[in-house]
């Protein structure tokens, strides 16, 4: 017995690369901010602070245009990639690409968190001990804030499976190209099709339950 | 064997309402030097400039032939580079590693050659061989600080420097760890800062002394000149001073449940020891605890009887500190009336009094 038709589990397929690729796309940023957040200081930090707060509270339609502007065909980076022979907008990867830039805010904000708890002292420490900058970071600060960081991302994966308003800007609306849950169910629900988008929301929701059980899981604070 | 090198420091800085302005030269690797002074004298500070944790707002900082900090030239090695390593007050151990792997944090390269300060020999040292496997979190106050002597000595400093490293322990750990350093310094020539407000373990351990006050060099000299000099007790933010005496343990303990202990110039019947089968031990009792006499007491319950000559009367809040020249140098702390009514001054015979029982030993 098959819960979903091979075209439900089709589309939760491609949620899950989509997001997946623009989570881990998004995580190397999302650490080096909040790194730069939790542990330097200098005069115009809060600009830097506001502006990566920026796409937790612009409507994702904004930040799609904002990524439409920046990667279309009119644009300096639209036109290079052009001639390497890539176009990017309303493809699978401008839809990583929205899900990735809207949970970036998220996954900063949990893993500055995460840093900031830890001791500025062992770092200290572990340069008395002969150890360069980047070797504290990879052996002391990024161990210590690995729960942190592995929340974080948890929290920007289900934040980005919910990810609408921007994808459908970027990246359109192609069925089993950049169509991912969210709108699937739009457009069953525009069709009629309520049970079918039904069965789709089931399936959001489990996966969005996987993400929110991993991020409490990891979140919950036990000895090292 | 070491040369002797110097360690220069020329630094001013200034945080709110405090500034640390020094002029010190310290000759490393002749014995310990030690600062000394009470909380918030400057002396963390100037520990942290040296190791490049802090940068000095103004001034130069030089060790042996090379310069750490320049402000006029913009020199500034950075922490790594220095070959300084930094024993806390608190242990500050890496709590997602085993001991082991704290240990070895600072190793670079083949550490299996032989070496005297290898970590198999630290581990061994320090009693460690048991703890390897261990998580941090799960060790005692003095096992972690033995753990984080042991990976800075690790780490084969060119300069060690302790702070405090003694504040967090018992009083069985301050003894065996004080020992520890005396070993370190006397077997392998490690140059060594030690940076207390204790003047019991600046006594016992250093030979040269650095006074700080409110972030300014006070005075400076060798430790045995330090206890003559006034200002050393005011220091002391009331600190009750407690006298390290080592010991050789020669004989069993007799039938009534002491054991004889030989100290410099004196011996000492202590509680019994049977867990020590021989060898030496640290002994500790408080300058208020000895009772002076100018006469040879009789019929008297203490066992410990020694005599000896001030050498200095000093005042100290209500009460004067009586320091006694034996062969080695003990403190007495008694009343001002008692002073006056026996008559306390330096050159005068006096006898001092300790009971079995207000002798702590270390180990």
């Amino acid at each position: 017995m098959h819960l979903f038709t091979a075209d439900e589990l089709a589309v939760m397929l491609l949620s899950i690369r989509v997001v997946t690729v623009g989570v881990l796309i998004g995580l190397p940023f999302a650490v080096g901010f909040a790194w730069i957040l939790a542990r330097s200081n200098w005069r115009g930090k809060w600009i830097l602070d506001m502006v990566i707060s920026l796409p937790l509270v612009m409507p994702p339609v904004v930040t799609g245009y904002a990524l439409l502007i920046v990667l279309g065909r009119g644009s300096l980076a639209g036109a290079f990639l052009g001639k390497l022979g890539i176009d990017f907008v309303f493809t699978w990867g401008a839809a990583a690409l929205a899900a990735g830039l809207v949970a970036l805010p998220l996954m900063a904000r949990t893993i500055e968190v995460a840093f900031a708890s830890v001791d500025v002292k062992l770092e200290k420490t572990a340069r008395t001990l002969g150890a360069s900058p980047s070797r504290v970071f990879r052996t002391i600060t990024i161990p210590l804030a690995a729960k942190g960081i592995l929340a974080g991302t948890a929290l920007g994966f289900a934040r980005g499976l919910g990810e609408f308003g921007a994808t459908i800007v970027v990246a359109g609306n192609i069925p089993g190209r950049t169509q991912t849950l969210p709108l699937a169910i739009f457009t069953q629900l525009q069709t009629g099709d309520d049970l079918g988008a039904i069965r789709l929301i089931a399936l959001s929701f489990i996966l969005a339950l996987v993400a929110l059980i991993i991020h409490r899981y990891l979140s919950v604070r036990r000895h090292v | 064997m070491r040369n002797a090198f110097p360690l220069i420091l020329q630094i001013q800085k200034a945080f709110g309402a405090f500034a640390l302005d020094l002029n010190l030269a310290l000759n490393l690797n002749e014995g310990i030097n030690a600062l000394f002074g009470r909380n918030g004298s400057g002396k963390s500070t100037t520990l942290d400039c040296i190791a490049g944790l802090t940068d000095p707002d103004y001034g130069y900082i030089k060790m042996g032939n090379s310069v750490l900090f320049a402000s006029d030239s913009k020199t500034n090695v950075p922490a790594h580079m220095r070959g300084v390593r930094y024993v806390f007050q608190n242990n500050l151990l890496f709590p997602h590693m085993s001991v082991w792997e704290n240990i070895i944090y600072g190793l670079r390269g083949d550490y299996t050659k032989p070496a005297a300060l290898n970590p198999g020999a630290l581990v061994d040292l320090l009693d460690l061989r048991e703890l390897l496997e261990r998580r941090p979190n799960s060790l005692s106050g003095g096992e972690a600080q033995r753990v984080s002597i042991a990976r800075a000595v690790a780490a084969r400093p060119e300069l060690l420097l302790l702070d405090e490293p003694l504040t967090a322990l018992d009083s069985v750990s301050r003894g065996r760890t004080l020992r520890f350093f005396k070993t370190l310094r006397d077997l392998y020539d490690l140059p060594i800062i030690y940076v207390s407000h204790s003047l019991s373990e600046i006594m016992y351990l250093t030979d040269e002394v650095f006074v700080l006050e409110n972030g300014k060099l006070v005075t400076s000299g060798p430790t045995d000149h330090l206890i003559s000099k006034e200002f050393v007790f005011e220091a002391l933010d009331g600190e009750s001073i407690e006298n390290f005496v080592e010991a050789e343990l020669f004989a069993d303990s007799d039938a009534t449940g002491l054991t004889k202990a030989r100290a410099k110039g004196f011996d000492l019947w202590i509680p019994e020891v049977d867990t020590y089968p021989s060898g030496s031990v640290l002994l500790t009792f408080r300058a208020s605890d000895v009772l002076l006499s100018t006469e040879f007491p009789v019929s008297l319950s203490a066992r410990n009887i020694i005599r000896g000559t001030v050498a200095k009367v000093i005042d100290y809040k209500n009460g004067v500190m009586v320091v006694i020249d034996i062969e080695s140098q003990l403190i007495v702390e008694i009343s001002r009336s008692a002073s006056i009514a026996l008559d306390i001054k330096p050159g005068r015979e006096v006898f001092l009094i300790i009971k079995s029982n207000s002798i702590k030993v270390l180990g």
